[in-house]
């Protein structure tokens, strides 16, 4: 196995952190945080980042070894497997839901008449050979498909500008209410969040010292990606729009018109990032489905693929009727779900590690 | 028994890369393409010549153009030659060897004439070799040798003077420039060895030469420079050549797929060239060719997709317009692959992405169209591919015949009879002509295939089964290699210095390192800055 | 990657490839099986509470010039033809339209929609409604309202374009009318869902191009002011034009003004026109400091006024920016005559004064009829003066 070099490391988690956000979290992002959505989203970020610092804290102390295999080491064996299997459960999960939202976008939008089963197969069927292909596969995909991505995400901004309405930048500055960016905050920093994954697969990174800053860095990145987009949004919708349009991207997206020509520019758009939420859904996939593996001894992940894949897109199908459902649902469970695992777990365990450390000084010298 | 003895020894041999290449490999016993079984091991030739010939003559039984001509040589030594009719050049035969032979020198003994004869000092050729086995002597017949048996010695001498029925060199067909060389390889392995060596003339090209096919024994030769290639590569190639074990060797295909990385990838993992030019380039960014016997097309080991991309031509021509043909092709590399299914997807599935006006013109073409588009893309495609099918197989005259029925027919009959709409004949023609852009031909006859999936799946899941379509294609080009290399190299894993060859043709001044391959340095290349008018020069 | 596990891999994509055409292409429509909706009619309906509504459908068989088989000649009628139903809401009578089809409505390049007055009057919102759930709406469809019944309208004939659509889109695109669209209708009901739509005109007018028949033009005319829903007033085209300057959508436009000399005509082409929105929140009122800023090209003189003098010119260009000041003002008062913030001002004060928007934000309506005062300042810059310098009545004064 090649390590993953930072360059790869880093494209594949702006796609990781953007594209959901982008299109999922834009409409709620700006119904709880009005004019205050941009600076709740760069907090939401910074969190995001920070929850990830515990989790590669805790992975540098053993940077050689993978995560579920030491994990009984700080904590013991009874502790362990059970938080193990919530984590994997918890990418299963966010898989899952991000499928779901995906499903649930393209039949309201595109296809109307075809089942959800049918999109979620689809694009499960995709994953499934991703994952089995392996890490360096969708690293590497990521590679390939980022500039195309990042190019269209890129380009919405230029061919809109001449619809926003610039004034509106002095309530962007003006406005500041505490509550609501902390509302947006917390809504958004899971999407985040998510790069805490890293802690699953350290070992393979080249260099992991430099992780940090490779993940501030695409951290970043996917906060400017998304803001070039609720920006202009918010300035031709207004934020209340923007709160209650199911899916605001797109509508923006819809709005561009080049010359007068080329309208209607959006299911190529949607092409290009319904590729992004490939490869997140991937990711998070094959984060389970490793751990999993490693968890049941097993000498190779790759039987597990397509099985655990066919558990994802049945969860996403039936873990909700409707999508309203499942925005109650991700509003309260998911997200403090999503809290216990990716703040919580992780510092358990740096916690209990740390203290363990203090006493057998000679067994694990401290850092 | 043999043969599978060869390979061990082959393996062997090739595990220590200090060792000689086979062919050097003195007196091992090779394949008796005819009796396999009976040779065991290396036959010592018995002293009497009758002996021997009888010997050859009941491995060449029922051989009509084997000939065995039998002569007194020098002071009274009774000689013998064997050699294939045909395959030899006669004259030098007779005039080089026979006649030099027969020559009677004054005060010469048979010893002498012997001795002289095995010391090479006796007949006026430029190579002989001495071999004391009758199966190398067999081997070596076959390949085009001529035999001397000499009546009192165990040793026979072998004259490499093999002269096959050969084509000139003419030029490439398939591979046209029109400002490069014209020359392309030939059948002939030894020409072709000369056309590279015209090019490269250096000590460090070095050319190892196996032999495979039971029946064939075709010639290969590796060719690579050293210390430009990597030892790992040739080391690679050495061993998946060791590999094949094959009746005959036809063509360079069929070392082709021997050595894939990946059998059951639709996608070419190594590249053929009929351009020396084409090979010698390749050699110089550290890359192996393999030169096969009677065949014109060579192998580039190891490619990557974008090399298929280039074009002999773009290193011919200005590289600013080299850059912009580049472009064009990336772009019409997706169009032969995704044009027809986005057409059948667009249509069906998201009308609303066409300007109203062209919506309007499209679906006024499409109206009296009995077939669903899917159905009509397909029996458009289909019948396409069975009129460029047709053209390339017909003879040359016929050819054109058909292929101007057969755009006429589909063309401009088919539009007015209302079976195919307008619309999906311009589609399909530039579709055909896309994938022709395309340099390497095995290359786009991948995309050819692929394209009829893809179809299907825009068919069923409009644009999102488009996409599906890319992400699999795409999950299959990043997990494949070529000797290693990544197949997507330099996007995916990015190497942003090799994008100078790629997105770009850069200026020969600024390609400073050769490309990446898997496990190389990228290594410096001989260069030179950017061009300097007389005065920068001297402020400078 | 081993070579078995790929070959399965490629086992399972041939299953599921072979699986995929069983379970039917289910969103699948050919092109041949849609009708594209370029144009939508709502009125009221003949029965009080109905809603009517009217569909154009271009005819794309006979809108392109038929080849060989195809049969038919290139004149058949009109490549479009205007469908319409009465029902209980929008969405019945779409769905009756939708069951007297052959093909299936596509929405996906509808740009224009027309409210009959009727309906206007009645209110837009049941209207918004189906129009803002239904996804394949775009939200930049222009939103236009027609004086009298949409009945008229249908029956015009696109004399200038293939579809009476395109008319109507290049009016919008001209900016030669107030563009208001789905999105403008949607944001307006976040502040008191007020405001102004531009009225299309279909007089009766004999045509040459029709055979010299009688028959209605599309034409435009003025704007609608909607206040809480409802259409209440008409704003004539000149105030519609100064509406125009505050909305910051003006392209060109051609004012007369008065020479301050003699009293002549003189006309400017204003271009480069950019209008900013401060608010300013005093004691007892608020106060809106609009600026313009434009600039002037002279199209004709007709008084002894010299154009090249600098003076003069000064002189001009103050009266120009007067004419502009008093349109600005002529759409502000009427707006504010009847309580509707057609031009949704109070997005300048939330933007600006979030604090002080909270607490009147709830009777904005009645605080904008009372205390608002608007502070205009027009400023033309008179720039160039045409292809002449001197005006060719300067022979004769001088």
């Amino acid at each position: 196995m090649e390590r993953i070099p930072h360059s790869q490391l880093i494209m594949l988690l702006i796609i990781f952190e953007f594209t959901a956000t982008i299109s999922f979290v834009l409409g709620p992002l700006a119904a709880v945080s009005n004019y205050d959505a941009w600076i709740a989203l760069i907090a939401a970020g910074m969190i995001g980042w920070g929850f990830a610092w515990i989790s590669y804290k805790l992975a540098m102390r053993r940077p050689q070894q993978f995560f579920v295999q030491y994990g009984s080491q700080i904590i013991g064996r009874w502790l362990h497997i059970p938080l193990s299997l919530l984590l994997v459960f918890y990418f299963l999960h966010s898989a899952s839901i991000i499928l779901r939202e995906f499903g649930d976008f393209m039949v309201t939008e595109y296809y109307q008449q075809t089942p959800i089963w049918a999109v979620a197969a689809v694009i499960g069927l995709c994953v499934a050979c991703a994952v089995r292909i392996g890490f360096e596969g969708i690293f590497r995909c990521a590679q390939g498909f980022f500039f195309i991505i990042l190019g269209s995400i890129f380009i919405v901004p230029f061919f809109i500008n001449k619809e926003m309405n610039f004034a509106m930048m002095s309530a962007l500055v003006k406005h500041r209410e505490l509550p609501e960016i902390l509302r947006g905050a917390y809504l958004a920093s899971p999407m985040y969040g998510g790069i805490f994954v890293i802690l699953v697969f350290f070992p393979w990174i080249k260099n992991g010292k430099k992780t940090m800053r490779s993940l501030g860095l695409a951290t970043a990145v996917a906060i400017f990606c998304v803001l070039i987009h609720l920006v202009p949004a918010m300035m031709i919708f207004s934020p209340k729009l923007v709160g209650d349009l199911t899916y605001p991207d797109l509508e923006l997206m819809r709005y561009i018109s080049v010359g007068d020509f080329l309208e209607n520019l959006d299911p190529i758009l949607v092409a290009s990032w319904s590729s992004g939420i490939f490869l997140t859904i991937s990711l998070y996939l094959f984060c389970a489905v490793f751990s999993l593996s490693q968890l049941l001894k097993m000498p190779d992940y790759k039987p597990l693929s397509f099985s655990v894949t066919a558990i994802v897109v049945t969860l996403s199908i039936t873990m909700a009727r409707s999508s309203n459902e499942l925005t109650l649902y991700m509003k309260h469970a998911g997200m403090l779900f999503a809290y216990i695992c990716q703040f919580a777990i992780p510092l358990l365990y740096l916690t209990v590690d740390t203290i363990r450390g203090k006493f057998q000084k000679t067994k694990y010298p401290a850092k | 028994m043999t043969i599978f003895r060869w390979f061990k020894t082959a393996k062997s041999a090739l595990g220590n890369p200090g060792l000689d290449p086979i062919r050097s490999v003195a007196g091992q016993p090779n394949a008796n393409p005819q009796q396999p079984s009976d040779l065991e091991e290396a036959i010592d030739a018995p002293i009497s010549m009758e002996q021997r010939i009888g010997w050859y003559r009941e491995q060449f039984d029922r051989c009509s153009d084997v000939v065995y001509f039998s002569f007194v040589a020098g002071a009274g030594t009774a000689c013998s030659v064997i050699f294939i009719q045909g395959i030899i050049n006669e004259e030098t035969l007779h005039r080089q060897i026979i006649e030099a032979a027969m020559t009677i020198r004054s005060g010469e003994s048979s010893e002498q004439f012997v001795r002289q004869l095995f010391e090479g000092r006796r007949l006026p050729v430029s190579s002989m070799d001495i071999t004391a086995s009758l199966t190398e002597g067999l081997r070596r017949i076959l390949l085009g040798e001529v035999l001397l048996i000499v009546d009192g010695d165990a040793r026979m001498i072998l004259f490499p003077i093999e002269k096959f029925a050969m084509r000139a060199v003419s030029n490439a067909e398939n591979e046209v420039v029109i400002r490069g060389p014209r020359d392309a390889f030939v059948e002939d392995i030894s020409t072709n060895l000369t056309l590279l060596r015209r090019r490269l003339k250096s000590p460090a090209l070095k050319t190892e030469t196996y032999f495979f096919g039971k029946h064939t024994q075709t010639k290969v030769l590796i060719t690579y420079i050293d210390g430009i290639c990597m030892e790992g590569l040739v080391d690679e190639v050495k061993h998946r050549l060791s590999r094949i074990r094959i009746d005959g060797v036809l063509g360079s295909s069929y070392i082709q797929e021997a050595v894939a990385d990946n059998p059951f990838s639709p996608f070419p993992q190594t590249m053929y060239t009929e351009r020396p030019d084409v090979v010698a380039g390749a050699l110089l960014e550290g890359r192996v060719a393999i030169f096969v016997d009677s065949t014109p097309m060579q192998i580039i080991a190891p490619v990557t997709f974008y090399m298929m991309m280039q074009s002999a031509e773009d290193y011919y021509q200005n590289y600013i317009s080299a850059t912009w043909i580049r472009w064009i092709r990336y772009l019409y590399l997706l169009i032969s692959l995704l044009l027809p299914s986005l057409y059948v997807a667009v249509t069906t599935y998201h009308p609303e992405m066409l300007p109203a006006n062209l919506l309007i013109t499209v679906a006024g073409s499409r109206d009296i169209v009995p077939f669903p588009a899917i159905v009509e893309a397909f029996l458009m495609e289909i019948s396409f591919e069975a009129i460029r099918e047709a053209t390339v197989r017909m003879p040359k005259q016929i050819g054109q015949a058909i292929s101007v029925i057969g755009a006429l027919v589909i063309g401009t009959a088919a539009v007015q009879a209302g079976i195919v709409s307008g619309a999906m004949v311009i589609i399909v023609s530039i579709t055909g002509i896309a994938s022709f852009i395309i340099p390497h031909y095995e290359l786009g006859l991948a995309l050819r295939v692929l394209r009829f999936p893809i179809m299907i799946m825009a068919g069923v899941f409009g644009l999102l089964g488009i996409v599906t379509g890319i992400i699999l294609t795409f999950l299959h080009l990043v997990s494949l290699r070529s000797f290693g290399t990544p197949y997507l190299t330099p996007t995916a894993p990015l190497v942003l210095a090799d994008w100078k060859d790629v997105a770009v043709r850069a200026p020969w001044w600024r390609m400073k390192a050769r490309p990446h391959l898997y496990q190389t340095d990228h290594e410096k290349r001989e260069h030179f800055g950017k061009p300097k008018l007389p005065e920068e020069e001297g402020s400078s | 990657m081993s070579a078995s596990s790929l070959s399965r891999i490629w086992k399972v994509i041939g299953c599921l490839a072979i699986c995929l055409p069983l379970t039917g292409c289910w969103s699948r429509v050919e092109i041949n099986d849609r009708a594209f909706a370029t144009m939508m009619y709502v009125d009221k309906g003949e029965i009080e509470g109905n809603v009517k509504l009217a569909l154009t459908f271009a005819l794309p068989n006979r809108l392109i010039p038929s080849q060989g088989g195809g049969g038919g000649s290139g004149t058949q009628g009109n490549p479009y033809d205007v469908v319409s139903k009465e029902g209980k809401n929008v969405a019945i009578a779409y769905r009756l339209i939708q069951s007297d089809l052959s093909r299936k409505i596509n929405w996906g390049q509808l740009r224009v929609i027309v409210i009959g007055e009727g309906l206007a009057k009645r209110g837009i919102q049941p209207l918004l409604e189906f129009l803002a759930r239904e996804p394949d709406f775009h939200l930049k469809a222009y939103v236009f309202i027609t004086e009298g019944e949409t009945t008229h309208l249908e029956e015009a004939p696109a004399v200038f374009e293939r579809l009476p659509s395109e008319v109507l889109r290049e009016f919008a695109k001209q900016r030669t009318v107030i563009n208001t669209s789905l999105k403008d209708l949607l944001v307006a009901r976040y502040y008191g869902n007020d405001t102004i739509i531009s009225m299309l005109v279909s007089p009766k007018k004999k045509m040459i191009s029709e055979k010299n028949k009688t028959a209605r033009w599309i034409g435009t005319g003025g704007a609608a002011i909607i206040r809480d829903g409802k259409m209440s007033t008409k704003m004539a085209v000149n105030e519609m034009r100064g509406g125009l300057w505050i909305m910051n959508e003006l392209k060109d436009a051609v004012i007369s003004i008065h020479s301050p000399t003699d009293g002549g005509e003189i006309s400017y082409r204003v271009v480069k026109a950019a209008t900013k929105i401060k608010p300013e929140v005093r004691k007892d009122k608020i106060v809106f400091h609009i600026t313009s800023k434009a600039q002037g090209d002279l199209v004709s003189v007709d008084s002894d006024l010299n154009p090249s003098d600098p003076k003069q010119h000064e002189l001009v260009a103050r009266e120009l920016s007067k004419e502009v000041e008093r349109r600005i003002k002529a759409a502000l008062d009427k707006t504010q005559k009847i309580g509707a913030d057609s031009f949704i001002l109070g997005r300048y004060l939330e933007w600006n004064y979030p604090k002080e928007w909270k607490q009147i934000k709830n009777n904005w309506d009645t605080i904008y009829e009372n205390q608002v005062e608007f502070d205009i300042r027009a400023s033309i810059e008179v720039k160039s003066q045409g292809t002449i310098t001197k005006s060719p009545w300067e022979r004769w004064a001088g």
